[in-house]
């Protein structure tokens, strides 16, 4: 079985993040499980951990209603990192606007777009 | 009299066709208003006519109703009185049947004699030139050149000349009314457009604010399907409950959102503005000792505003309440309140010293649903989403200006 060695959640909603934390550990393939309430805080530490040379979070999962720095603000100061294509990002939303998922198609950093809830199957699936 | 320059048979004196062409080559956009046109007819057949008065009246059921006078003498245009219909017959006969009232002396004139006493004999009118005016076939109103003093024999250039300044009257006063429809249909369409741009942002709100709860309760529902431990299904019945909360309060605020913009039952009624604000005030006494602010006040005495009352309450509330709440760490919330009245309306301003808001960032969602700029925990991001509401509801509007780490100014036109 595949294992994801880290993995973040950008996302503001306790409730969400608890829940999602639980079902990632379900599926045992997800270890060192980081959590962040905004984009600003998720931007600050990934380049902490390039600069120490540590390993990169293998997938981000990102949602896009967040204060101070939201998944937009985020995707476009990805853009500005030297290592981006390094990262693998989903966007987890509850939006199911069709102009934010035409718009996430214009990041080559964004895997998918994946609307709210997250099911065990789906886990299985990217991780596998 | 001299000939126009086209032709020496040409019926029109070269003062008459220099005046026609000049109206033939204006265009709709070179007048704001029907009333613009008949000002500049007016002016034109006084000029054109050496005469002292020359006027446009609509005919009503019962009477002809001046819309425009011009006196040459004085240079004015000014409104003559109404004048009754059933003591006109023959005069009203003429204009139905004719193309012209052709009255070289008026007191014996067939036609206009009828208005001796009433008319002629108080302005001293001499000789008259009346155009009847028709829509679509129906007589509507008459153009009507009023001559002064000396006899006068109307020529064959008069008579041409006035008849169409009648008729460009019509036509311009015809494109005049189209525009002013046209006008009136883009407006609406763009409210319309507007609208429907709202309700499709609403629709949004809602699907994703509903959503983000649904689908954390489907979530939540799956883990304790897939677990056999009580204690566990019992934390996730907990977040269960959090989560049903959470969709319930969604659910109240959208209600009340929609109320809002329906519109009130409530009606405007007049308040003094700083008693107004003044009880506002009291209803947040208790969070204002406990955070040390300070409330500045500088509103004039007299000054009313029409509005709301619930409405305004709530907003002065929110932006008080907000002003404390998202105070400066280094110091104590200081927050004036100020206002003025400028073009008929009513701004008020609220100014604070408090942590300020990035609106590099922040410019496009600060008055948007479920949007937190701080991080604040108890920050729901409802409150400028509400006030938006009311301040539109209102007919107002809301704007905020921001500097990070100085404070930030909520501007509201009421």
């Amino acid at each position: 079985m595949q294992q994801i060695s880290q993995i973040y959640i950008i996302d503001d909603d306790d409730i969400f993040v608890f829940v999602l934390k639980k079902l990632l550990q379900k599926t045992k393939r997800f270890h060192d499980i980081i959590d962040v309430r905004n984009g600003s805080e998720a931007i600050e530490l990934l380049t902490v951990q390039h600069a120490a040379n540590a390993k990169l979070p293998e997938l981000i999962f990102l949602d896009l209603n967040m204060p101070i720095l939201d998944g937009w603000q985020f995707l476009d100061e990805v853009e500005k990192l030297p290592f981006k294509d390094e990262l693998k990002i989903y966007i987890i939303s509850s939006s199911i606007d069709p102009k934010e998922i035409e718009k996430s198609k214009e990041y080559s950093t964004v895997r998918s777009f994946v609307s709210k809830p997250v099911t065990m199957e789906w886990l299985h699936k990217i991780s596998g | 009299m001299r000939q126009g320059k086209i032709s020496n048979n040409l019926l029109f004196t070269q003062q008459h066709f220099d005046l026609l062409a000049t109206l033939y080559r204006s265009s709709i956009n070179d007048y704001h208003s029907a009333r613009n046109v008949y000002e500049v007819i007016t002016e034109t057949a006084a000029k054109g006519l050496y005469i002292d008065r020359a006027s446009f009246w609509r005919i009503a059921e019962d009477r002809l109703i001046c819309q425009n006078l011009f006196d040459s003498v004085s240079g004015k245009h000014s409104i003559e009185k109404d004048l009754p219909a059933c003591a006109l017959p023959n005069y009203f006969k003429a204009l139905k049947e004719g193309i012209a009232i052709v009255a070289d002396d008026v007191l014996t004139n067939e036609y206009t004699k009828e208005l001796k006493d009433l008319y002629l004999i108080p302005h001293g009118i001499t000789d008259m030139l009346d155009l009847p005016i028709r829509e679509n076939g129906v007589l509507i109103g008459v153009l009507c050149c009023e001559h002064r003093d000396d006899p006068r024999t109307w020529s064959a250039s008069d008579l041409a000349f006035a008849r169409a300044l009648g008729d460009i009257m019509t036509l311009l006063v015809e494109q005049c009314k189209r525009r002013m429809a046209e006008l009136e249909i883009e407006k609406l369409y763009a409210i319309s457009k507007k609208l429907n741009e709202k309700l499709l942002d609403f629709t949004y709100i809602i699907s994703h604010n509903i959503r983000s709860n649904t689908s954390n309760m489907s979530m939540i529902i799956d883990l304790i399907d897939d677990t056999e431990i009580l204690e566990e299904k019992r934390e996730y019945f907990q977040l269960l409950k959090e989560s049903n909360n959470k969709l319930s309060d969604t659910i109240h605020y959208l209600n009340e959102t929609i109320s809002i913009q329906l519109g009130s039952k409530e009606s405007k009624v007049k308040l003094n503005l700083k008693s107004e604000i003044e009880k506002t005030l009291l209803g947040v006494n208790g969070i204002i000792k406990k955070e040390h602010a300070t409330i500045k006040i500088a509103l004039p005495e007299g000054m009313e505003i029409r509005t709301i009352p619930s409405y305004f309450e709530s907003i002065m509330f929110n932006l008080i309440t907000n002003a404390i709440k998202y105070k400066s760490p280094e110091r104590n919330p200081v927050i004036e309140i100020t206002a003025k009245r400028t073009n008929s309306k009513t701004v008020i301003l609220v100014s604070d010293n408090g942590v300020g808001i990035d609106l590099h960032k922040n410019k496009n969602k600060i008055f948007g649903m479920y949007k937190t700029f701080h991080g604040n925990n108890d920050a729901v991001g409802l409150g400028l989403f509400m006030t938006r509401n009311h301040v539109e509801a209102l007919g107002g509007t809301i704007e905020v200006e921001s500097e990070m780490g100085k404070g930030s100014t909520f501007k509201v036109v009421l």
